[in-house]
Order: C-alpha cells, then sequence, then structure tokens
C-alpha cells in the first residue's frame, strides 16, 4: 500500500486530503479492485508515519463518497461499484496533472509529439499492471 | 469515557517564568484537549524547559499556572503523575538500575500497569533487561522511557524531545510507537521536538514558542493553508505594497531570485497579474518554523 | 510502601559503599595482624575498627547527603521520581532512610573482620557496641542532613550564599556568647546541655529545611536554595532563642552555687 499511496506532509493539501485523494486515484486507476480489503487504520496510519486521526478523516469522506465502505466489525472495503470522478474533480486533477507534465516535457526540449507518445506509454503500462482494460 | 473529558487534558493558563530579571516565560496559555497531538516547537532558550517544568509540577511559576486533567499540577502532582506518562528530554533513571529493576519499580508504583503491553513493547524495541541503564544506547534509553511512560496506560502522554540525538531507526520505533498508542487508546500527547518533518504528519495542533513567548498556537492544517511562500524571478521583486494585503512575515532576495513568505489571504491571486515568474507554494512545517523564528542553523538537532 | 521503593532504588546505585566498607574492614585486620610493635591486638582492633567505623559511616552520611538531591538536580536526573506517583514526603524520607541506613551499615561491614576474625567479640559489651552504632546513627544522621542542605545551598550558585554564611556566623557568635555567659556564670554542665539544645534543634530545623526542599523548591535549584536558607535561618534565631531562654533561667536560678565556686579561695 505505502508503495502505491504516498503523501508528503510539506504539501500544501492537507494529509487527509491527500489520502483521500491518493484512494480514490488508486481505486480509479484499479489499483485497488472493488470489493478488495483496506487496510485498518491503525496499519495505513503507521505505514503511512501520519495520525490515525487523519486515516479516520480521509476514511470518512471516502465512505462519504461511496468510494469506500465499512462492513462492520469486519473491516472498510471498497466500494463495489465505486463512484467516478465528478467531472469538475476530474478536470481539476487532469489539469494539476497535465500543468506538471507539461512543465517536465517543456524543460526537457520534448515537443507535443514526443510527450503525447510518452503519455500513451505510461497509460498503457499502468492499465496493464492495474489489469483493467 | 469518564468524567476527566469534560477538561482540557492541558490548561496552560498565562505562565510566566523569572528568573532573577530574566524573563524566561512569558505569560503563555494554551490549551491540548482531549485525544489531541499538540507538539510545542522552539529553539533553545526559548523557554520551553521552563515551560515542560512547570507543566510537570517540577517548578513553581513565577505567574499563572497549568492544569492537567482538571487538576492543577503544581498541587496534586503526584496523584496525577498516576494518570500521566512522562519521557524526560535528558534519560534520566538511574544509571546503575537495569530495566528489569526499573520496571519493577515504576510498576510497583502505580495500581495498574499493563504486563502484556509492556512485554510486547519490549519485544519490539529489543531493549537488553539485564545491562544497567547507563550502558545502554540513546535510543534503548529512550525507548524504554517511552516504555515506563507507558506501562500504567496514561491519560496524557508528555514527551520532552524524545527523539533527541536517536538515529534515524531508532526515531522511527519512537514514532511507530506512538502511532500505535494513538489508534489504539487515543491518548493525549504533548511533545515538544526539534525534528519537525518528524512530527509533521503527527501533530494536529502546533505551538511556537519563541524568546519566552507564545508566538503562535493553531491547528496545523489551518496554519499551514495560511502561510505560502511567493517566489519571484531575479530582478522582479513584487513590491511592498503588493505584498503588504498578504501579511508578509519574512522577505528575501538572493542571486536566484526572492521569496517572501505571507501569512493571510489568498497569495494566488497575485498570479493573475502578468507575472509567469511568480510562485506560490505551500510551506513545511520546517520552513514555517524558520519563517517565524529566524535564523536556520539552530533548527536542526 | 513507597519510600521503601525509594530506599532500594537508592541502595542499588551505591551498593558498592558495602564492598568499600568490607575490603576496609579487611585491610584492617590484616594490619593489626602484621603490626611489629606488638602489643594487645584485642584493644588495636577495637580501637581501629570503632575509629574507623565512626570515620567512614560519617563520612559516608556526609556524601550521600551532599549528593542524594544536589547531583540528581544538576544532572536533571531528579525528575524521574518526581515524574512518579510519589509524595514528596516520600522522596526525602526514603532518600534520608537510605542514607543513613548505607552509612550505619557500611560501617558496620568495616568493623566485622577485625570484631570476629580478631577476637574481639568474645570481651566486646552490648552496651558499648548500641553507643557507638547510636553515635554512628546520631552522627550520621546530623551530617546527612547539614551536607543535603549546604550542598543545595552551593550548587545553586546565587547571591543568597552571602546570607547563608552570615547566618551561620550570626549563629556562631550567638552560641558563643550564650556558652560563654553560662561560663561567666560557672555553669559548665548547663553549657553543655546548651550545646546539646542546639543541636536538636539545629538538627530538627536541617531536617525541615531538607523536606521542603524536595517539597517546594522541586526541581528549582533557586527556589529550593531560597527555602533551605529561609527555614535554616528560622531554626536557627529559634535555636538561640530557646538557648538565650535556657540560660537565662539557668543564671537566674541558680546563682547561688557559681557563686560559692568563685568565691573559694585560691588552693597555692
Amino acid at each position: 500500500m505505502k508503495a502505491l499511496l504516498q503523501v508528503d506532509p510539506a504539501e500544501a493539501a492537507p494529509l487527509w486530503r491527500q489520502i483521500e485523494e491518493g484512494v480514490r486515484r488508486l481505486v480509479a486507476s484499479g489499483g485497488l479492485a472493488a470489493g478488495a480489503l483496506m487496510p485498518s487504520v491503525r496499519d495505513l496510519a503507521r505505514e503511512l508515519g501520519v495520525n490515525p486521526n487523519t486515516v479516520v478523516k480521509a476514511y470518512q469522506h471516502l465512505v462519504e463518497a461511496g468510494v469506500l465502505a465499512v462492513r462492520r466489525g469486519d473491516g472498510t472495503y471498497v466500494a463495489d461499484a465505486p463512484p467516478a470522478f465528478r467531472a469538475s474533480e476530474r478536470a481539476a486533477l487532469l489539469r494539476e496533472g497535465a500543468l506538471r507534465f507539461a512543465a517536465t516535457a517543456l524543460t526537457t526540449g520534448s515537443d507535443l509529439p514526443e510527450a503525447t507518445t510518452f503519455l500513451a506509454a505510461a497509460w498503457k503500462s499502468i492499465t496493464r499492471k492495474g489489469g483493467k482494460s | 469515557m469518564t468524567s476527566h473529558q469534560a477538561f482540557p487534558a492541558v490548561d496552560c493558563r498565562n505562565l510566566s517564568v523569572r528568573y532573577g530579571r530574566i524573563q524566561a516565560l512569558d505569560q503563555a496559555s494554551f490549551t491540548v484537549e482531549p485525544g489531541q497531538v499538540y507538539a510545542l516547537l522552539g529553539r533553545n532558550g526559548s523557554g520551553k524547559t521552563s515551560l515542560v517544568r512547570c507543566l510537570l509540577g517540577h517548578q513553581k511559576p513565577f505567574a499563572g499556572g497549568v492544569d492537567l486533567l482538571g487538576q492543577d499540577v503544581w498541587s496534586r502532582r503526584t496523584e496525577l503523575m498516576r494518570r500521566v506518562g512522562v519521557v524526560a528530554e535528558e534519560p534520566d533513571a538511574p544509571p546503575a538500575m537495569t530495566p528489569r529493576q526499573l520496571l519493577r519499580f515504576c510498576a510497583g508504583l502505580h495500581s495498574r500497569w499493563d504486563v502484556a503491553g509492556t512485554d510486547a513493547r519490549l519485544t519490539r524495541f529489543r531493549v537488553p533487561l539485564d545491562v544497567p541503564f547507563g550502558k545502554l544506547s540513546r535510543g534503548q534509553k529512550a525507548q524504554l522511557a517511552l516504555t515506563l511512560a507507558l506501562g500504567p496506560g496514561p491519560e496524557l502522554l508528555v514527551l520532552d524531545d524524545p527523539t533527541l540525538g536517536l538515529d534515524p531507526v531508532a526515531r522511527r520505533e519512537v514514532y511507530d510507537e506512538l502511532l500505535r498508542e494513538l489508534a489504539d487508546r487515543g491518548t493525549t500527547i504533548f511533545i515538544t521536538t526539534h525534528d519537525l518533518a518528524g512530527i509533521e504528519g503527527i501533530a494536529d495542533r502546533v505551538g511556537i514558542l519563541h524568546g519566552g513567548r507564545l508566538l503562535l498556537d493553531g491547528s496545523l492544517e489551518e496554519l499551514k493553508a495560511r502561510h505560502r511562500r511567493v517566489s519571484w524571478a531575479p530582478f522582479r521583486a513584487l513590491r511592498p505594497e503588493e505584498l503588504a494585503p498578504y501579511a508578509p512575515l519574512r522577505v528575501r532576495e538572493g542571486g536566484l531570485g526572492g521569496e517572501a513568505v505571507v501569512s493571510q489571504g489568498d497569495p494566488t491571486r497575485l498570479l493573475d497579474g502578468d507575472r509567469p515568474d511568480l510562485q506560490v507554494q505551500a510551506l513545511s512545517l520546517e520552513e514555517l518554523f524558520v519563517a517565524l523564528v529566524g535564523a536556520e542553523s539552530e533548527v536542526a538537532s | 510502601m513507597t519510600t521503601l521503593a525509594v530506599f532500594r532504588r537508592e541502595w542499588i546505585g551505591r551498593r558498592n559503599v558495602f564492598l568499600l566498607g568490607l575490603a576496609m574492614g579487611f585491610i584492617q585486620l590484616i594490619a593489626i595482624r602484621f603490626d611489629p610493635d606488638g602489643g594487645s591486638v584485642h584493644d588495636k582492633a577495637a580501637f581501629m575498627a570503632m575509629g574507623t567505623g565512626t570515620l567512614f559511616a560519617w563520612v559516608v552520611a556526609a556524601l550521600f547527603g551532599a549528593t542524594m538531591v544536589g547531583r540528581d538536580l544538576e544532572e536533571r536526573r531528579f525528575s524521574f521520581l518526581l515524574n512518579q506517583p510519589l509524595q514528596t514526603g516520600e522522596i526525602f524520607a526514603g532518600k534520608v532512610a537510605a542514607g543513613i541506613s548505607l552509612a550505619v551499615l557500611s560501617a558496620i561491614l568495616l568493623c566485622l573482620p577485625p570484631v570476629l576474625l580478631g577476637g574481639l567479640w568474645r570481651q566486646l559489651p552490648l552496651k558499648e557496641v548500641s553507643r557507638i552504632v547510636g553515635l554512628w546513627l546520631a552522627g550520621g544522621t546530623v551530617l546527612l542532613l547539614l551536607f543535603h542542605a549546604v550542598s543545595i545551598q552551593v550548587r545553586s550558585r546565587s547571591s543568597w550564599l552571602v546570607l547563608d554564611l552570615a547566618t551561620w556566623a550570626g549563629f556562631a557568635w550567638g552560641a558563643r556568647l550564650l556558652s560563654r555567659r553560662l561560663i561567666g556564670g560557672g555553669a559548665f554542665e548547663e553549657m553543655l546541655q546548651l550545646w546539646l539544645v542546639l543541636l536538636v534543634v539545629v538538627t530538627l530545623g536541617l531536617a525541615v529545611a531538607g523536606y521542603l526542599q524536595v517539597a517546594e523548591g522541586r526541581a528549582d535549584l533557586h527556589r529550593s536554595h531560597r527555602w533551605v536558607s529561609v527555614t535554616l535561618a528560622t531554626s536557627l534565631g529559634l535555636a538561640l532563642l530557646i538557648g538565650w531562654v535556657q540560660a537565662t533561667w539557668v543564671l537566674g536560678h541558680r546563682p547561688a552555687a557559681p557563686r560559692t565556686l568563685t568565691a573559694s579561695p585560691r588552693i597555692r
């Protein structure tokens, strides 16, 4: 989980939001399959080195958003049919990621067609690993 | 749960400490609510030692006072220490006693003692039980001190720079143990530290002590949302009147441009002007601390 | 119960004192056996064992007193006890009891080899033994308390030390004045009584000062110093007052005996 989910306390976004977004991304990319068991709050907090309350808060938001589901006395699971990002959320996240990628491409002296090739290749490699068509 | 939940875990009111003419602590006030993790940051000589001593009832303040779990700590120290675990800055156990003897000593003073939990911690920490305390490594001393402090299942844990001088592995183990304790028991934690990167993901609330005054006291999330760094290209420094609405704390110019740490408003609005060179970034706790308190040299422990 | 825990803790740190005492006892035994001057081995054993025993007990007590809280405070180790649910009275009592018992028991260990192996035990009257041990106890207690107070005063390095010196000087001056008054009145025995009274009152004062250092001063050396100094000055003053009342009463009620003594004609 730790390898897949990275948080950085020094970033602007609060830790719980970083966890929330990280989990959403993992679910969307198939890194976390529908119905998969989530690590316990205690384990995830220790893995990430963050306060358990932060993880609780992230999980709460994810449960409210329907991404995760709690089965009483059993644990927290990825929802069977996790909702996709809302259009506005998706646009914001894509814009942010694209800006970062575009900046990297520009500073290395690449052009748009080359950058697009790399983007497509990365896309393929991730979706293949995630096992999602 | 119990009646103590009605009180703050720590209530520090107008705490002042003087040594002759020197004012070591000037009217410091803050509270720590049950379940919170409060990190007190300050350079050496900031008044931190005096504050911690008053907070534990080791020293009588010149003015003001401290309540722990709703009781005055100076007059009710003995009773309170049944419910408060402490890890001191300097490893303070008698050097001739072995961990086994220390465990017996501390367990004997408490009516409740979590034997299973203590054994589990000792196993995790791999502390040798029959080596005199004075001969243990710095990390083992800190880990044993933490084990002793957690033994009676305290409601409040006070840690005075517990990771000072520890190697990265021992430090990680100490934080792991704290996170475990937080997850299992939701213990309130008051911690002073120089390890800003280590505490950043754990603290709920932060206080910054400087020159005997509590410069800042607030939720970490809110502090980080409020403080931003604005940086610019060489020779394109923002004019003071442009920065003024955002309450700059610290403005610096260098060969590669300059930067300002601002403390209010939304500085991203500056980007709306024709300034592609401007960047607005979040600050790490360490950067925030340096911006507020000054010189970087003392921050690294 | 918890006092006992403090007591044990103090012993663990200083158990080498016992070994030292025993080792010195054996050295003495050898010295007595191989003394070329000859003479009664028993007498020498008695003299050396009791002499060095007393010295040892008192030095141990004094050193213990000088370090029992003062060194902990200086090394920032006193917090360990303050962070436990221990009453300040238990901490103080545990430490004092540990120090005195350490001093007396190690002195007994020191005397054991000459007494047992030197054959002295056959002619040692029990009364004598209890008197010697009593001397160790009483002297050890006074020294331990005194050195505790003084070590706090010295270690705090504050200007209050001047006041302390003035207090002691004043006390010495007052005690001398009272002694001379009594001597001048011919009441020699009463003067010894006066000294005993002063000693007892001052020792009580030292005990209270030591306790208040822990209870009120805690980890704050300066505050500890102030409490010790004020308590000590009060008790020294009180001792002098009691002494003055005693001297006045003695001289007022027993004028006859000394007068006749001074009025008696010279023999030579």
